[in-house]
Order: C-alpha cells, then sequence, then structure tokens
C-alpha cells in the first residue's frame, strides 16, 4: 500500500528532483575540483600583455594579490581573465608606478570588475582631469589610498617589499622621474619594478639594486636604460612592456643591444604575450597569448 | 479581397511611400500631380468601375507615406540643432543616454538647453570625468556636421536619433547630477549595479559576453571574440532584438512547463519576463520595439489565425513607423526584429514539422531549432545586404550553442541577482554560468577561427541579396500555399 501511494506521487515533481540531484551533482564535481586543484604553492608574477603600457599581477601563495599598474585601457581585463582562474579572482592591493594614462588607465576598468582595498602610488598628483577622475572613483569604492616613499617595507609572509625611490624630499614635475621603483624579494629571489624611471636617476640613488629580474623602465626607452644601471643590477631576466608597432618605437635598439650584449634574456610582451614567472626553488617561465 | 488583406496592403502602401520617400526627394509639385491623377482614377471609379476603388486608396496611402515622411523630416530637422553647425560655442545641455564606451573615446549624447534646439554627440576622451545619464554639462567646442565613412553612412545613423551635429574633444565639465528622468536614472542604476555584480563575480571574456546576452551591450566585448562572433554566424546572440527576445519568451515558456506549469500560468509568465527584461535593459527604443514584436508573436500564437498574427504585427511595425518613419530604412535592429518577428509567425510551423518539434525534447532543443532557423532564414537578405558576408558554419554553430543559450541566461541572471543579495550565493551560481559560458566562448572561438568559416561576398553581394530574396518569397509561398494560408500551431 505505502509503495502505491509513493509510486502515485512520484511523476508529480520528479522533474524537480532530478533537477535538483543534477545541480548537487555539479556542486560536487566543483568541490572535487577544488580538492585535486590544491591552489598555489608557489608565488607567481604574471608580467601582463596589455599593449602598449604596463601591468604586472604578483600572487603570493596561499593569500593576496597584487597588481602593479594596469595598462592603458580594458586589454587589462581579458590578460587577467587568462592568467586568472574563475573561482580566485580576488586583487587586494593595485599599486601605481605614476601618473601617466599608460600605466594607470586600465585601473579605471580594473575597479568596475575588482574590489580592491588598498591603492598605493606614490603621491604626486598631477592637476590632471583624468587623474582626479581616478582618485574620485576610488574614494567612492572606499579604497584606502596610501602613499609610499623610499625607506618604505611591506612583508607578506617571508616576503618583502622594498621602496627605492621616490625620496620623501622628492619635489619635481617630471612623472617619469617620480616612478615608484621597488624591489621585491620573493623566496630569495629579487625582483626590480622600475616604473618609467630614468637610468642616471635610479643610479644616483645609491641602493644595492642587484637583483635576479629586472621590469625594464619606461618601455625599453634609452632614457631609461644605460650600461651603468645593467651593471649595478646584473639581472638574468629583462621584462619589457610593448605594444606591437608602437608609435614611440619602443623599446630602443640601443636599449636592447645592451641587455644582449650582457647576456640577458630579454622577454617582450608584444613577442610573446603574458610572461608568467614561478617562484619555485628555481625560477619557472612560461609564456601565453 | 478580404477586410484583413486590404488592410495589409494598405498598411504596405503607406510604408512603401514612406520607404520610397527615404531614398528620393519628391518635388511638391509632383506630388499635386499624382494626387489630382487621383482624384481622377477616384471619381472614374466612382462613377463607372466601383472595384478599383480601393486601388484608388492605396494610391492614395503611397502618396500619403511620401508626404508624411517629407513634412515629418522637415520638422525634425527644423527642431534640431543643425543650424548651429559650424560655429564654436559655449553651451550647456543634459545627457540624456547612458554614455557609450568606444575604441578609443567616449560618446555622449546631449539634449541642448537654453534656448537651443536638438541633440548633439560629444566625443570625449575615455576616462576624463565619470559622465553619467542626466549629467548637466557644459562644453566649448565645434559643432560639426557628422562625416559619413567610406561603408557606413553615419550621418543617416545619427539623424535616426535626431542628431545632426558632432562636437569633437570639448572642453567639458560636470554642473550637477541627476538632472534627466527618475524614471530611466533608476532603469540605468539597477542595470549598472546588475552589470557591476556579473562584472565582480565572472572574470573576462565570460562575462562580457554574459553582459551581452543578457543586457545587450557590447561595448566591452573583446574585438576578436566580436568578430568569432560575426564569422560563426552567432553574433545575433548579442544583439538585442525580437529574435533574441523571443528566445527568452520560449526558453522561459519551456522552462515553465518542464517544471509542471499550466499552458496559461506559463505564458504569463514569459510575458511578465519580457517586460522584466526590457526594463533591465534600460528600455532603449529599440529594445522596446523588439519587445513588443516579441510579444506580438508569442500572442499571436495563441490566436492561431494566420492575417491576425501578421495584420498585428504589421499593425505594430505601422505605429513604430508614425513615430519615428527613419527607422524604416535606417535602423537595422528595426527592420532585424520585423524580419524575425514575420520569419517566426509563417515558418515555424514548417520548421517544427521538419524537426518533429512536438516531441519531447532535452531543453526542447527541437522547438528552439525550429524557431531560430525560422527566423534566420527570414533575416538572411537582411544579413547579407548590411553585412555583406555568409557564415557557413552558423547552423552547425547555431544548434551547438542555442540549446544551452536559455539556461546560460537563466544562470546568469540569477548570478547577477543573488550577488546583489548575498554574494557568497551569487558566486556559487557564477561557477555554473561560467561553465555553460567558458563551453559557448570555445564553440564560438572554434567555428570563428575556421579559415571557411564565412566567406566575404565582395562583388557577389548584390546578386546573392537578391537570390536571398527570391529564396525567401519562395520559402513564404510554399509554407503559405502547403497550408491553404492557414496555421494551426501551438506554442
Amino acid at each position: 500500500m505505502f509503495i502505491k501511494e509513493t509510486m502515485v506521487d512520484f511523476p508529480k515533481n520528479y522533474k524537480i528532483i532530478v533537477f535538483l540531484l543534477g545541480l548537487l551533482l555539479i556542486f560536487n564535481l566543483f568541490v572535487w575540483f577544488f580538492i585535486f586543484d590544491g591552489g598555489r604553492q608557489a608565488a607567481e608574477l604574471d608580467f601582463l600583455n596589455v599593449g602598449q603600457g604596463d601591468a604586472s599581477l604578483i600572487s603570493f601563495p596561499q593569500s593576496g594579490k597584487i597588481l602593479v599598474d594596469a595598462g592603458p585601457d580594458r586589454s587589462i581585463l581579458k590578460s587577467l581573465g587568462k592568467v586568472q582562474k574563475f573561482f580566485d579572482k580576488n586583487i587586494d592591493v593595485l599599486i601605481l608606478s605614476h601618473a601617466n594614462l599608460d600605466h594607470y588607465a586600465g585601473f579605471f576598468e580594473v575597479l568596475k570588475h575588482y574590489e580592491p582595498r588598498i591603492f598605493a602610488y606614490n603621491g604626486f598628483d598631477t592637476q590632471n582631469q583624468t587623474f582626479q577622475n581616478l582618485l574620485n572613483l576610488l574614494e567612492e569604492r572606499k579604497v584606502v589610498v596610501v602613499r609610499l616613499l623610499a625607506g618604505d617595507k611591506i612583508r607578506i609572509g617571508r616576503d618583502v617589499f622594498k621602496i627605492i625611490s621616490p625620496s620623501a624630499g622628492f619635489n619635481q614635475k617630471d612623472l617619469n622621474k617620480s616612478s615608484l621603483a621597488f624591489q621585491l624579494n620573493i623566496n630569495n629571489f629579487k625582483i626590480l619594478f622600475l616604473g618609467d624611471a630614468e637610468a642616471d636617476f635610479i643610479e644616483r640613488i645609491g641602493d644595492d639594486l642587484k637583483s635576479d629580474i629586472l621590469k625594464v623602465s619606461h618601455h625599453g626607452s634609452k632614457s631609461g636604460t644605460d650600461e651603468i644601471l645593467i651593471n649595478l643590477i646584473a639581472p638574468k631576466i629583462a621584462l619589457i612592456g610593448v605594444g606591437k608597432n608602437n608609435p614611440f618605437h619602443h623599446p630602443a635598439e640601443a636599449v636592447l643591444d645592451l641587455l644582449k650584449n650582457a647576456g640577458i634574456d630579454i622577454f617582450r610582451t608584444d613577442e610573446k604575450g603574458t610572461i608568467r614567472i614561478i617562484f619555485d626553488e628555481d625560477l619557472r617561465i612560461k609564456t601565453f597569448f | 479581397m478580404n477586410r484583413p488583406d486590404k488592410f495589409l496592403f494598405s498598411v504596405l502602401a503607406f510604408g512603401a511611400g514612406i520607404f520610397f520617400a527615404s531614398f528620393l526627394f519628391i518635388k511638391f509639385e509632383t506630388i499635386i500631380f499624382f494626387l489630382i491623377l487621383i482624384f481622377a482614377a477616384f471619381l472614374w471609379g466612382f462613377l463607372l468601375n466601383k472595384k478599383i476603388i480601393f486601388w484608388v486608396v492605396v494610391g492614395f496611402l503611397f502618396i500619403a507615406g511620401i508626404i508624411f515622411y517629407q513634412t515629418d523630416v522637415y520638422f525634425r530637422l527644423k527642431n534640431s540643432s543643425a543650424y548651429l553647425n559650424s560655429h564654436y560655442l559655449l553651451s550647456r545641455g543634459i545627457i540624456d543616454e547612458e554614455p557609450e564606451f568606444k575604441e578609443t573615446s567616449l560618446w555622449l549624447t546631449v539634449k541642448l538647453k537654453d534656448d537651443l534646439k536638438g541633440r548633439v554627440l560629444i566625443k570625449t576622451k575615455p576616462y576624463l570625468k565619470d559622465f553619467r545619464y542626466g549629467d548637466e554639462v557644459e562644453f566649448e567646442g565645434l559643432f560639426e556636421e557628422p562625416k559619413n565613412y567610406s561603408d557606413f553612412d553615419f550621418k543617416a545613423y545619427l539623424a535616426k536619433g535626431d542628431i545632426y551635429s558632432v562636437i569633437n574633444y570639448p572642453k567639458i565639465q560636470i554642473l550637477n547630477r541627476d538632472q534627466g528622468l527618475q524614471f530611466k536614472a533608476k532603469l540605468f542604476k539597477i542595470k549598472a549595479a546588475f552589470q557591476e555584480k556579473i562584472n565582480q563575480l565572472l572574470l573576462e571574456p565570460e562575462a562580457s559576453f554574459l553582459s551581452g546576452l543578457i543586457l545587450g551591450e557590447r561595448q566591452s566585448l573583446d574585438k576578436n571574440l566580436k568578430n568569432n562572433l560575426q564569422r560563426s554566424g552567432t553574433s545575433h546572440l548579442i544583439a538585442l532584438s525580437g529574435y533574441n527576445i523571443t528566445i527568452i519568451i520560449s526558453a522561459v515558456f519551456s522552462l515553465l512547463l518542464f517544471f509542471g506549469f499550466r499552458r496559461s500560468w506559463a505564458f504569463w509568465g514569459a510575458l511578465l519576463a519580457i517586460i522584466f527584461f526590457i526594463l533591465m535593459t534600460g528600455a532603449s527604443p529599440s529594445i522596446v520595439r523588439a519587445g513588443i514584436m516579441g510579444i506580438l508573436a508569442i500572442f499571436s500564437q495563441r490566436v492561431g489565425r494566420l492575417y491576425h498574427q501578421r495584420n498585428v504585427l504589421f499593425l505594430a511595425a505601422l505605429i513604430m513607423i508614425i513615430l519615428n518613419p527613419k527607422i524604416l530604412r535606417f535602423d537595422v535592429a528595426f527592420q532585424l526584429s520585423f524580419m524575425a518577428t514575420l520569419g517566426l509567425i509563417y515558418f515555424s510551423p514548417f520548421f517544427e514539422k521538419i524537426f518533429l518539434s512536438d516531441k519531447k525534447s532535452f531543453l526542447n532543443w527541437r522547438g528552439n531549432l525550429a524557431m531560430t532557423l525560422s527566423a534566420q532564414a527570414a533575416v538572411l537578405p537582411l544579413l547579407i545586404s548590411n553585412f555583406g558576408y555568409i557564415s557557413l558554419v552558423a547552423p552547425l554553430a547555431n544548434i551547438l550553442i542555442l540549446i544551452f543559450i536559455p539556461i546560460t541566461m537563466f544562470l546568469g541572471f540569477l548570478t547577477g541577482v543573488f550577488g546583489l543579495i548575498f554574494n557568497f550565493l551569487g558566486e556559487i551560481i557564477s561557477w555554473l554560468a561560467y561553465a555553460f559560458l567558458k563551453y559557448e566562448i570555445i564553440v564560438i572561438n572554434f567555428f570563428g577561427s575556421l579559415r571557411f568559416s564565412s566567406f566575404s561576398l565582395g562583388a557577389w553581394r548584390e546578386i546573392t541579396f537578391w537570390l536571398s530574396v527570391i529564396s525567401v518569397v519562395a520559402l513564404f509561398i510554399f509554407v503559405y500555399k502547403r497550408n491553404n494560408g492557414r496555421f494551426s500551431q501551438k506554442l
């Protein structure tokens, strides 16, 4: 009797039950997927292909992500979409090297897609309307704006950010010179970010600049790199963020020759696309468009 | 001739007059001459041969269409900003559409204030200011007449929206916020919140593709993906038209039936979904038009008799054309919506028979396929004349994708809604949506990147266009004859 009754009731809403079971099955698959995926074991640096501009995403194992510069336009979103996983798409901190459009315009798009908590820059505001618009937007989104200067250090686990320029007394109008330059120490590898800083300006700072990886200043233009600077840094790997056939003729031949002669591996975003460096016991490098 | 057919011919005559006038300016003397001719024919018909009277009326309506179009153009131009062109001015106005991001600039549609008439298009640098709908702006720059591109009648495109001046990169500042219509501002706010949630919960290009699907938002779509959408013949997915809206209706309808709702309930559910959808996407004129036609297609299918469905559609089109006669020739979205709906009404019974749509199928793919093909067949001439290419892989790509479009839209919709209410739930649903979106994008990119996926018609364009027109008309006659002008169809 009991069985018969349930059999009569069954067809009425069996579709909903099947549907819900299907949903549960899919969730189950997701859970197993995460368990096997296991997350990041080592820190990663993604030097993103954003055309003529700079953008790098630094992801730390089991913790936060930092985006340094965001390129000139929407292309930042596409390249972030390629390097991030759909279940791990937060960005915690934004860092801007200096207030030039090819470094910060992409932040407008990033702010529409992500919810960062901190925005750090060198504090040199131009009266530029577009940059003021960015600061207003950050305020509206309740993102904390922080000013970084030479001597500041940020610790993330055992990894360290060390700001080397500009210093507190800096007051020049030149935006490129004001570039926030910093050295990252991840897993005993050193990475030097120079923004668009000028070579002779960085050389005069006097810090120990020795690094394994160099984000070449100013898309490889002549003003950003010279022999003295290369000798001071002595990198093994050089990263250059440039767009194909850009009107500025970046990177400069002279700079490329200099790097080649010093035996440095050159990775250009116009040739290799996005460049991913994984800081395991050794450095592992992958590139993809 | 029965009454419904008489009605059809009357509407067609009036429309033909408008269409004719949109190509050629007819002089006042010529119009008077033809009016006299018609009056003579009327007298002759009245006295001797009464059968001719209806055709006299049709002829008169044709002339009336011409007169209507020309008067409308005259008054629109008179009330426009055209008289300001080639002047350098400081003026004020209110942004009365959502700002539109283009490749390297931001486009603002501004309604002028302070005794200045008309609407203007302002091009400005992207990110310069946080422009929003309803902002009162002050700007200083040169008013210019819009220039046509080599392959695109930009002037006509703008004139259709009553814009007769372009101002390139003026000095501009925001004076006040919220000076627009409150209702419109609210709609845009809902849309923006929804879109932002989708953006936060999904990565690119999935987020943009989903926005295209459910909001018709195409600006943020990656160029590469856009190309592949075109080449695989699936770009209709992200263009909100009556066609898209019909997909939503049929999907909601099938889904509700699938869950055991009664037919009439499912019908009202679908109707509600459409109204909600139109509001959510910002209710732009082209979406409202598309929505009305989509609703008509669904509504008329309950009536059953061919001429009712047909006439209701033509009546709706007539009203839309009277409100803005320029859309008949210059608004591709209107043409697509109209033809797609016509295709659904006439062709779907035919395709439903072929694909045995009465049979139960997974997510009703048989029914979806029949509807897709009927719409696709009817819009083919338009696609050829407007885009100049044919996609060879379109049928296959569409079958593979369209089955999942309703569920994708549904999940995408839930992602946004739940994301706004309870973020974590939204996140989980977004993973499901992601799986479908990813699949669809993979299919689109695969078919779009095949070398033979589509070919540009070039010199063959005209011939192919007329061939496609002939085949559509032939299909129409075939279907009509086969059913003796009668359609017994179910939704």
